[in-house]
């Protein structure tokens, strides 16, 4: 359980530090204030996960140097019912000369466990660590993986309150991320809290119950971690433009999914978007397998030398399960002049997991490396939907799309040696 | 601080920091043996030097030296190291909450272990060669306490400050230089004019635990009560002014690390 009220915390940016000394004798200030926080204000729930997201220099480290208790706040309470650890101390205290083992005790003193607690664990920090004989090995010799293995064996043993997981997971390979994920899991259902922080927005939707948005160190936007990402893309979006074309972000209701997320500098209009079947109809509910067309119909409200044009599917999870442009797909397109409309054909093999999906579209101008844009102007997430069906005549499977498996089952005249 | 973390980090200090060598912790020995050596032994021998006024043996102002340095050393080792804590920890200050007032314990607890292993020596010596004092010895530990609160105090004012003002941990170090000339350590008292004497007795703290070492260690008498009482006294003040002044500016040095 976190609850944190009312929080702010603010910088004094010194050109030297004898400023502040300065500071203290004269009585003037010399200093630049920088307000990183203001005002942040959210609880976690025991069990639950909150995703942390923003661009660099938003204020995500300065909140959790709070929350740690490195930093210590202007004004606001923080309340954690425990010790909050995770990977943010990764390798924080290692003696590079000194064992795997010696470092495991080292760096539970620094979070807080008692030799006895260190004693009782240990075995089991070594066992999720996999470090095999590394473990009797100076840390020098380690590779930030392995320092990584260590170090997250330690955080979730340190019995937390809250843990914190952030880009430093992304050093593990792929098995000891999926270890780590269902060390988190396993955390969470004892009743942890998790904070999540990171820039991989397909993370935050599927690993978080509530999402928080920081922006200049305020909080722009809460709730649900799918339109929480939304926004945050459209605030990049914003940002890609320098900020001077205004950007309407409009967010559907927390339950609907009928009213798009859209963000754009309203230079391209987004006047349609119609999904057929292979007979030409108009539908919106298909079966697995079925071939589609999605119609995206534009206007351009200025020219545009070199426009691209983007379609994405994503799922109810708003994960992406698909997603590419006429950039990437190596189309060439013409030019479209101010007022021109223009209609894109997707012709697709919905070849899709039963479920709900919609259609994001997007459009960008002047592309100066593959799938890379000098300026994006559209992008409108569920800009319809599609109810994809289960096709009786198709196998069934699991997970995102059929990949049409060819088996065959072979009974060899010898067995191999 | 939990007490297993501030072990750990005076364990850093001793076992750790030799980590890779091959002598390893012997080396926490070795260096004041060899300075016990150089004193005594040049000194006595090489030198000749006799305390004056002191029917005195080959050894007694060898033992008049040690007895004074080892403290010294502890101080103003205290001093100089507790200058820099906070930035020699700041990997650590800024990864996880470590409460700044007590982190300077560390480096008093292994100053403390470091004077006890050249103490320990030290009276090894003085029963080999007949030296022991009496039952005054006791009061050591006690000396020792009420020194350390004075240099805690006085480290921990550079702490704070050396945070803004990086010069300081250079500064504490001449000062400590210039206090060890100034106090009687390697010259007596008895010879130099009664107004330093009076300086010394109301003016320098460390005076105060010097004369104290000598009287029990040299003399073997009970040293005055006022004197370390005054001493006592200085240093919780100086600490709590510390203290108070690491309070109003834990904000700002951990803004700062």
């Amino acid at each position: 359980m976190i609850r944190v009220h009312a929080l702010s915390k603010r910088f004094r940016l010194y050109r030297r530090p004898t400023d502040r000394l300065r500071e203290i004798l004269l009585r003037r200030p010399f200093h630049t204030p920088h307000q990183a926080l203001s005002d942040i204000s959210f609880q976690v729930e025991p069990g639950q996960s909150l995703g942390i997201i923003g661009q660099n220099g938003a204020g995500k480290s300065t909140l959790l140097k709070l929350l740690t208790g490195v930093l210590l706040p202007d004004s606001g309470g923080i309340h954690i019912d425990g010790r909050i650890t995770g990977l943010l101390e990764l390798g924080t205290g290692f003696n590079p000369e000194l064992p795997g083992l010696d470092n495991i005790r080292i760096n539970a003193a620094l979070l807080g466990m008692s030799p006895d607690e260190v004693a009782q664990r240990r075995d089991a920090i070594i066992a999720f660590a996999e470090l095999g004989e590394f473990i009797a090995e100076p840390v020098k010799t380690y590779s930030s993986g392995m320092l990584m293995r260590l170090g997250f064996a330690i955080a979730i043993h340190a019995d937390p309150a809250c843990f914190v997981v952030d880009e430093a997971l992304s050093v593990g390979d792929a098995y000891f991320q999926q270890k780590c994920m269902r060390a988190i899991q396993a955390f969470r259902e004892q009743g942890g809290s998790v904070l999540f922080v990171s820039h991989d927005m397909n993370a935050v939707k599927t690993l978080c119950d509530q999402a928080i948005l920081l922006d200049a160190g305020r909080i722009v936007d809460a709730g649900r971690p799918k339109h929480v990402v939304d926004h945050y893309h459209a605030l990049l979006l914003q940002k890609a433009h320098g900020g001077d074309t205004p950007v309407t972000v409009h967010r559907p209701g927390e339950e609907t999914m009928d009213t798009p997320a859209l963000a754009g500098t309203g230079e391209v209009e987004l006047l349609a978007v119609r999904i057929r079947d292979d007979r030409g109809q108009t539908v919106a509910h298909i079966t697995s397998e079925q071939r589609i067309t999605v119609s995206i119909h534009l206007r351009a409200r200025r020219s545009l030398d070199d426009p691209h044009y983007g379609f994405g599917l994503r799922n109810r999870f708003g994960q992406s399960v698909f997603e590419t442009n006429t950039s990437c797909a190596g189309i060439a397109t013409a030019p479209l002049a101010a007022g021109e409309t223009v209609v894109i054909h997707w012709q697709l093999e919905a070849n899709l997991a039963p479920g709900h999906y919609a259609i994001t579209v997007g459009v960008a101008n002047r592309a100066h490396s593959i799938g890379a844009f000098d300026e994006t102007l559209l992008f409108v997430h569920d800009a319809a939907l599609l109810e994809v069906g289960l096709n009786p005549d198709a196998i069934r499977y699991d997970g995102f799309y059929n990949m049409r498996p060819g088996i065959h089952i072979e009974r060899p005249e010898e067995m191999p040696a | 601080m939990n007490l297993p973390l501030l072990l750990q980090f005076t364990r850093e200090d001793f076992i750790d920091r030799y980590a890779g060598s091959v002598l390893g912790g012997l080396w926490a020995f070795i260096h004041p043996l060899v300075m016990i050596f150089i004193f005594v032994v040049v000194f006595a021998n090489v030198m000749a030097a006799r305390l004056p006024g002191l029917e005195s043996s080959t050894y007694s102002y060898g033992i008049y030296l040690v007895s004074g340095l080892l403290p010294w050393m502890a101080f103003a080792n205290t001093i100089g190291r507790c200058a820099s804590v906070f930035l020699d920890k700041r990997a650590l200050i800024g990864k996880i909450h470590l409460p700044l007032a007590q982190l300077p314990l560390y480096v008093v607890l292994s100053e403390a272990i470091t004077f006890v292993i050249g103490y320990t020596l030290f009276l090894g010596f003085l029963i080999v060669t007949g030296h022991l004092p009496g039952a005054a010895m006791l009061l050591v530990p006690f000396l020792f306490l009420a020194q350390q609160i004075l240099a805690l105090g006085i480290g921990l004012i550079f702490a704070v400050f050396n945070v803004f003002f990086r010069d300081l941990k250079e500064m504490a170090t001449l000062l400590t230089t210039l206090w060890f000339w100034f106090t009687p350590i390697v010259w007596v008292l008895d010879i130099v004019p009664p107004l330093v004497q009076d300086i010394q007795v109301h003016l320098n703290p460390a005076f105060l635990f010097v004369d104290a070492y000598h009287r029990v260690m040299v003399h073997g008498q009970i040293p005055e009560m006022d004197g370390l009482l005054r001493l006592l006294g200085i240093g919780a003040f100086v600490l709590l002014l510390a203290y108070g002044l690491l309070k109003a500016l834990e904000k700002d040095i951990r803004d700062f690390l």
